[in-house]
């Protein structure tokens, strides 16, 4: 998982599957990417790498949201498979924040 | 731009196959339907059109495809629900497409402002109000409670309804993502899948509260809640979706929540609202792109799978393929006629022909049926029709439609879109009543309009049902004088139906008014013109206050028709067999069947019915004799008994010839004013033959037919039971080849169904084991004169096991059609030949009834040519009294074959008056006739002092111990059942030597 910075968009680019087992690591890489780049005004979440999410999965995304919203600053994925955005738009997320 | 015509004309199909789909899609989503496969195939078929037309540089038709995608796509993706305004424009749109592939090559010069203009204000119109919508519950600090409309509540409450109607249960099921999917090792998205799978969400909220950040990920749950209606009982839905008792309940009915919304509102930050804003800007943006993607996929995965098992060809080709398919049955039939002399000469050359014979066969069936299509094709345009009409004439209408999946030839169901469009217009304009009326008469408000396809006989029939007003024949009669179709003279002759069919002459209108909707030049004359021109013929019945029924009978197919060969004045006519009912021959002097003269027109009486009768030759114009000339002259006159729709007429013709398959050739368009014609073929011997348009017969003749006849027709079948007649229990089968047999039921024992491989081969003859013995079995195409094929493809076979029969032989059959009662009528003017005793037409088809006595005999003349049964001196007459043709003439037969005289009478009356005239050596009766039955006869024979003397022989059909005595106590010396050809044979011999023992 890595992230890059450019112009104040703050694109992480996921590189395998967010399941439970990972997320707890993912969340504190997250955290720190976030510490690292304070002054993003949007966080971009790659997704072209996910070919699965689960549940504690769905919750991360959720997080980084509340997060990155906190901060008054705007969230979005790109990249989202079929499947995953068809998901997120059954369970409306894909009306809290912009899913591509 | 344009490239190439080939390619062009590629996408044109294509396209009107897509479009044909957007518009029953269209229909679809209008009732309500909010199924995401129907939008998603709406939007992919749309987007495959704007992709191709793109391709080829079709702009007008990218221009408009492409705002109607971004409508559908906003309606795929849940933005905008789609109403009855909207399906409308689509609609209009999908039409203004249809009209630009059609005339694809001037398709850039067309103006689609208009549409594009409405397409991109539904666009915002529709997309302006949710984003107020948003905007009213966004400016709130935190969102910790989303809720979004994702429909309008008409919309769900109409979606709602309609699952509602159709079984469905309506539940509200409340999971937290993770305690009820993630703790239970659920994956989200096949749960969600599943939920898709077997329900359909209608409303649905995410609370997302619980997640304050990335601080407390791993220990806050998301709560998503959702309402869906799904067939499935309570009971099986925690089963089926593995979820808990407590997470959903049961609902009655659904409204949305908009108090929930109310309440969250205090707690959201005017700040995110602009990001959402933006955020849903983005999301319209960007739309385009998410969904061409999935579009692209779906579309290349297509054609691979139907590439494997199904190619384009073009119709042209088929059409070739039929013709020289349907010139090969000709050059056969040919080739088989002028070489059937040399047959046996050459070795081997009659397998050979039985082989081209049997494929040419085959080939043409395959070709035929490559051109069946489903008539579904065109009743899927109807529900677009009937909903059109329904908004413009303020009807509501239910259109049911059955038997899509009826196969017609392509060119038929072509031919068929206009009148069936006419006649569902005429069923909703002006045979449903409107509404207040329909409400006053006591049915319910939407009318309802019935499509119905299904095989009957050789044809196919086409019902529209409508449950209006029906059609008053007074009204008819009187607009008919109005307007001139028809005199006060001819009304008085006509029948009802053929008031009805005045509805279908030309400037015929029974609509009050001449509304935008039936009066568009298209009348009922040309529907039926039309369905004529197909070979078909079209029937209306109604009842008034209760409904109308338009039938249309139509053939499987144009191109081959089974007919029966006739002959006038020297010229040979093809006469097509679904009109054939029967065939008379008439002798100068029969008092039974004769013609008669009514209001100066010739007719038949037939079994105490009149028919209108027709000499071809004089229609024709061949025939320069007076008429009545004509059949005073000659000794007999051989009549065909035609049916069309359900009128009844005689044909008078010279001579009948043999049945043919005859291929039909279009009239060439100098014959097209012989109304008398339907069509022109080759014959087997290469010769040119018209065909015959019994219709077209009718008319030119102006025959009429009184009401008196056509009620008696319906009761035909009632009228041949009150004759008295004995019934015949027939069994139907065919044998390998084409020809139907027919064998009398009490001549059977029993059919026993076999494989190929028990028949075994010994000597030359074959045998089946049979109860333990070996039975010889015999194939009778093998002995009779008709057509056979070699190497039978038949998995399995039957037998027939005759009784009554000193040495019994099977017959091997390989189709048992049907058993029918009947009364036989047999044709006299016949197919003769050994083995049969005649045929008669029995379902519409010719059927060859088997002599199996005859048949025995040329299988194994040894066993059944017991000389000693013979009278050797042919000076023994017997009175056969016999009402039954086909036992009369089977006992004639074989009586005449043992050397007997024979004077034959239909009942005891006419054998009585015989005997007063002549002498006869024995007398052999029926018990059950007409007039006089057979019991009568003895008592009068033994009571007049001249004949009692006589040897009397019953033969019955009721052999009872009672009838038997009954019998025996009238006078007979002999009872004897009816087909036991030897024992009669002996009776016989027995009977005359007692009397003369006697004397």
């Amino acid at each position: 998982m890595n992230a890059e910075k450019t112009n104040g968009q703050l694109e992480i680019v996921f590189d395998k599957n967010i399941t439970a087992a990972v997320v707890e690591d993912m969340t504190g890489n997250i955290k720190s990417m976030l510490e690292e780049n304070r002054d993003y005004s949007h966080v971009i979440a790659n997704f072209s790498k996910v070919e699965y999410i689960d549940s504690t999965g769905i919750t991360l995304v959720i997080g980084i949201y509340r997060t990155v919203k906190d901060k008054e600053k705007e969230f979005s994925i790109i990249g989202a498979k079929d499947e995953i955005k068809n998901l997120f738009s059954i369970i409306q997320l894909d009306k809290i924040f912009d899913i591509a | 731009m344009i490239q190439n015509e080939e390619f062009i004309n590629e996408f044109v199909e294509e396209a009107q196959s897509h479009l044909e789909m957007i518009e029953a899609g269209l229909l679809k989503m209008e009732e309500g339907s909010s199924d995401i496969d129907n939008i998603n195939n709406i939007f992919r078929s749309i987007h495959s059109i704007k992709g191709t037309a793109g391709f080829f540089g079709l702009e007008k038709i990218v221009e408009l495809a492409h705002v109607m995608e971004n409508l559908l796509g906003e309606v795929r993706n849940g933005k905008i629900a789609p109403n009855s305004n909207m399906v409308d424009h689509l609609l209009t749109g999908n039409d203004q497409l249809k009209s630009m592939v059609g005339d694809v090559f001037n398709s850039n010069a067309e103006d689609v402002s208009e549409h594009v203009d409405i397409f991109s204000a539904l666009l915002n119109q529709e997309a302006i109000p949710e984003k107020q919508t948003e905007k009213i519950s966004d400016p709130m600090p935190g969102i910790d409670h989303q809720m979004f409309d994702l429909k309008d509540d008409e919309k769900l409450k109409r979606q709602i309804d309609e699952a509602r109607k159709h079984g469905h249960n309506l539940y509200k099921v409340s999971i937290g993502i993770n305690k009820d999917l993630g703790d239970q090792n659920l994956s989200p998205i096949k749960f969600f899948k599943k939920i898709q799978s077997v329900g359909e969400i209608v409303d649905s909220f995410i609370d997302i509260s619980q997640v304050k950040g990335l601080d407390n990920v791993m220990q806050s749950d998301v709560i998503f809640t959702f309402v869906f209606t799904t067939v499935l009982e309570r009971k099986l839905l925690p089963i089926a979706l593995d979820i808990q008792e407590e997470n959903f309940e049961v609902l009655e009915t659904y409204e949305k929540e908009t108090k929930t919304a109310d309440t969250e509102e205090v707690i959201v930050s005017p700040d995110s609202a602009e990001e959402d804003e933006e955020a849903d800007k983005d999301i319209s943006s960007d739309h385009s792109e998410n969904t061409t993607k999935p579009v692209e996929t779906s579309a290349k995965k297509e054609p691979v799978a139907t590439v494997e098992d199904s190619i384009r060809v073009h119709v042209t080709l088929l059409n070739d393929l039929l013709n020289l398919a349907s010139e090969m049955v000709l050059g056969r039939n040919q080739l088989l006629r002028n070489i059937e002399d040399h047959r046996k000469e050459i070795n081997g050359l009659d397998a050979i022909l039985q082989n081209i014979d049997r494929i040419t066969t085959e080939l043409q069936e395959k070709i035929m049926q490559t051109r069946m299509q489903p008539v579904g094709n065109v009743f899927n345009k109807m529900p677009r029709v009937i909903r059109d009409l329904s908004k413009k004439l303020g009807k509501e209408v239910d259109l049911d439609i059955e038997g899509s999946h009826v196969e017609l030839d392509k060119s038929i169901i072509e031919s068929l879109s206009d009148p069936l469009t006419h006649l569902i217009r005429n069923a909703v304009d002006h045979g449903l009543e409107t509404p207040n009326k329909r409400k006053s008469a006591g049915k319910p408000t939407p009318g309802k309009v019935m499509l119905k396809a299904y095989h009957e006989g050789g044809s196919v029939y086409i019902d529209i049902i409508d449950d209006g007003a029906g059609i008053d024949p007074e009204r008819i009669r009187k607009k008919g004088l109005e307007k001139n179709v028809v005199t006060e003279e001819e009304l008085k002759q006509m029948s009802e139906q053929d008031i009805l069919q005045l509805l279908m002459k030309p400037g015929f209108s029974t609509a009050e008014k001449i509304t935008d909707v039936s009066g568009r030049g298209v009348g009922m004359d040309v529907v039926k013109t039309n369905i004529e021109k197909l070979g078909g013929t079209i029937e209306i019945k109604t009842v008034l206050g209760e409904g109308t029924t338009f039938r249309m009978i139509l053939p499987l197919t144009l191109a081959i028709i089974p007919s029966l060969i006739v002959e006038v004045e020297n010229y040979k006519f093809a006469l097509p067999q679904v009109n054939l009912q029967e065939m008379v021959r008439i002798k100068a002097g029969d008092e039974s069947k004769k013609i008669e003269y009514v209001h100066n027109a010739q007719v038949l009486r037939l079994r105490g019915k009149l028919l209108p009768i027709v000499h071809l030759g004089e229609v024709l114009g061949l025939e320069h004799k007076e008429t009545g000339l004509a059949i005073s002259t000659s000794e007999i006159t051989r009549i065909l008994v035609l049916k069309v729709g359900s009128r009844r007429f005689g044909l008078v013709v010279d001579r009948i010839y043999d049945e043919e398959e005859i291929l039909v050739k279009p009239l060439p368009v100098y014959f097209k004013s012989c109304q008398c014609y339907s069509g022109v073929t080759i014959m087997g011997d290469g010769k040119t033959a018209m065909i015959l348009d019994p219709d077209g017969i009718i008319n030119k003749a102006s025959l009429r037919f009184t009401e008196e006849q056509t009620q008696q027709n319906q009761r035909d079948d009632l009228a041949s039971e009150e004759e008295m007649r004995e019934l015949q229990n027939i069994l139907l089968f065919k044998c390998s080849g084409e020809e139907t047999f027919a064998i009398d039921l009490s001549l059977v024992s029993r059919v026993e169904e076999i494989l190929p491989s028990q028949v075994e081969t010994i000597g030359n003859q074959e045998f089946i084991q049979h109860r333990g013995e070996a039975l010889r079995v015999i194939r009778p195409e093998n002995y009779l004169p008709v057509t056979k094929k070699d190497n039978s493809q038949a998995d399995k076979l039957y037998v027939i096991i005759p009784k009554l029969v000193a040495n019994p032989i099977g017959l091997i059959i390989e189709k048992i059609h049907d058993t029918v009662m009947t009364t036989i009528k047999l044709n006299k003017e016949d197919i003769k030949g050994k083995g049969l005793i005649g045929s008669t037409i029995l379902n519409n088809r010719i059927v060859l009834l088997i002599n199996i006595y005859e048949l025995f005999e040329m299988v194994s003349p040894e066993d059944y040519e017991d000389s000693a049964l013979k009278n050797q001196h042919h000076d023994l007459t017997i009175l056969l009294a016999e009402d039954t043709p086909f036992f009369a003439r089977l006992t004639k037969n074989y009586l005449e074959w043992a050397g007997y005289n024979v004077i034959l009478k239909g009942n005891g009356k006419e054998a009585l008056d015989v005997l007063y005239e002549k002498s006869v050596d024995l007398v052999l009766s029926d018990i059950q006739m007409p007039v006089m039955d057979g019991l009568e006869l003895a008592r009068q024979i033994r009571k007049n002092p001249d004949l009692a003397g006589l040897p009397l022989v019953a033969l019955t059909s009721m052999t009872g111990e009672k009838d038997r005595k009954a019998g025996m106590e009238a006078g007979f010396d002999f009872y004897e059942f009816k087909l036991d050809k030897i024992t009669i044979l002996e009776v016989l011999q027995k009977a005359i030597r007692i009397r003369r023992d006697a004397v």
